[in-house]
């Protein structure tokens, strides 16, 4: 399987923020959320990814071209780009949005784009300075859509949706992933919205990686323990990520399953216990 | 080149007509500065569209889109020279209007065509100057610029007139008309591959 995106040994700093040697690599035709605290480093990843911002160190490329090279201008015609600002001048309306792109992209798809507005009610006479939040990022979703891409690279791209849009939004990046060919990159604090999207999940955590992982095998791979103290005694120090207490007097852990008593009672846990699990415990 | 020069034209559409207008009256009035700032004015419009896009942040989205750093830098000369040249026509279609009014007097005189031919000369150096300067430092920090435009503009003035006035006549002036073309086609030589230069370093 060769890979939509890889990142080898990415390094940048501005100031006090700086990213970390991040290696990451996801595979054609699968949905990777990237997860992170503000600040972590995602939106310079993905700027790094788009060729838009050099790093001080590393190689980036998206389907299967360097983005440094000058190839990657084309390269650029296959994937589409939803940035959490919404970036389009203030003054356009969705219409000359939909003609200044077809200047853009050589595949643009005006029925597509025009078939998007009508589904997500955008309106034509409204500039979009004042659509809401949500319809900006439905009309940069709808832009995203329309010219044949087969990368998507979104950046927070369902905040400040509601949840039945949001939930349409996701069922529109699950459809395009059906053909094997195309790939999704989701920055997302929603992290509910990245589990039941995504197939891997790659975790920022203060500008360095902490895994990228398939999302079954991340939910395999951890339980939670909720018992009390005295029962929390018989895991080793080793499978405990992180622990606290509850307010009932118990304790709360993110256990190693591989590494927990045979036969020990664990619950499933979801992709936000572990990353907070995680985070917490890098702190404690 | 043709997404972006749309894109500017869909965000500036609105000032457009006053600008015309504002190019329109000040070419009319007889008034040498006025005159000359209707000319060199347009080279202050691609200040206006890059500040718009920053604002917005279509400069950070536009480097994920695929348009080529070449195209991004020379759109925004083109947007200048397009505007220098419908100041130029608007305060060349005055100035004629003007002049075939049986009211002329001297102080209604205007530009001649040599001066104006100056003065595009000099709008184009200025966004020479302009463009690269908004590319390295932002809108922002370029805003000093428009100021000494403004200055350089209203000095140059009494220079301009005195070129003009001791310029030869017919066609014994086309050789000392050959120097503003010569000294613009310098600035915008050097000033492209710098603008691109400072496209690209700002990454």
């Amino acid at each position: 399987m060769t890979n939509a995106i890889e990142l080898n040994h990415i390094s940048k700093s501005f100031g006090e923020f700086s990213l970390k040697n991040v290696t990451l690599a996801i595979p054609a035709g699968t949905i990777c959320g990237l997860v992170g605290e503000n600040g972590a480093g995602k939106s310079t990843l993905i700027r790094i990814l788009m060729g838009a911002l050099r790093p001080d160190s590393g190689t980036a490329a998206a389907l299967g071209v360097d983005v440094s090279a000058p190839e990657f201008l084309n390269a650029k015609e296959d994937i589409g780009v939803v940035l959490d600002e919404g970036c389009f001048p203030e003054t356009l309306t969705a219409p000359q949005v939909g003609r200044v792109m077809a200047a853009t992209y050589r595949r643009w798809e005006q029925d597509t784009f025009d078939a998007y507005c009508r589904r997500f009610a955008l309106p034509e006479k409204t500039a979009f300075k004042d659509y809401s939040r949500g319809m900006k990022m439905k009309l940069t979703i709808a832009v995203a859509l329309s010219h044949q891409a087969q990368l998507l690279v979104l950046d927070e791209a369902t905040a400040g949706l509601d949840p039945i849009v949001r939930d349409e939004i996701l069922e529109l990046f699950n459809e395009f992933t059906r053909d094997e060919t195309h790939s999704v990159l989701i920055s997302s604090h929603i992290l509910s919205d990245l589990e039941k999207l995504c197939d891997y999940i790659a975790f920022l955590h203060q500008g360095r990686l902490l895994f990228c992982e398939e999302k079954d095998a991340l939910l395999e791979q951890y339980g939670i323990f909720n018992d009390t103290a005295e029962q929390a005694e018989a895991l080793m120090p080793e499978a405990i990520v992180s622990m606290e207490t509850t307010p009932y007097g118990g304790v709360r852990a993110l256990v190693r399953r591989d590494l927990a008593p045979v036969g020990f009672q664990l619950e499933k846990p979801t992709i936000e216990d572990i990353i907070l699990a995680l985070v917490k415990g890098e702190k404690q | 080149m043709k997404a972006l020069l749309l894109k500017d034209w869909y965000v500036l559409r609105k000032q457009a007509w006053a600008y015309l207008i504002i190019v329109l009256v000040w070419g009319a009035i007889p008034s040498e500065v006025l005159n000359l700032l209707a000319v060199v004015y347009g080279a202050m419009i691609p200040y206006t569209a890059m500040a718009y896009d920053q604002r917005s942040h279509w400069d950070r989205f536009a480097r994920m889109l695929p348009y080529s750093d070449r195209t991004v830098v020379l759109s925004r000369y083109a947007l200048g020279w397009v505007s220098l040249l419908i100041g130029t026509a608007a305060v060349t279609l005055c100035q004629g209007i003007v002049s075939c009014l049986p009211v002329r007097t001297e102080a209604a005189a205007g530009l001649s065509p040599a001066l104006i031919y100056t003065a595009l000369c000099v709008g184009t150096i200025l966004l020479s100057i302009n463009v690269p300067l908004t590319l390295r430092f932002g809108s922002e920090k370029a805003r000093m610029v428009s100021v000494l435009i403004t200055f350089l503009v209203f000095a140059s003035v009494g220079f301009l007139k005195g070129l003009d006035a001791g310029s030869p006549a017919g066609a014994a002036a086309f050789p000392a008309l050959l120097l503003p073309a010569a000294l613009t086609i310098i600035a915008t030589a050097v000033s492209i591959p710098l603008s691109l230069k400072f496209y690209r370093e700002n990454r």
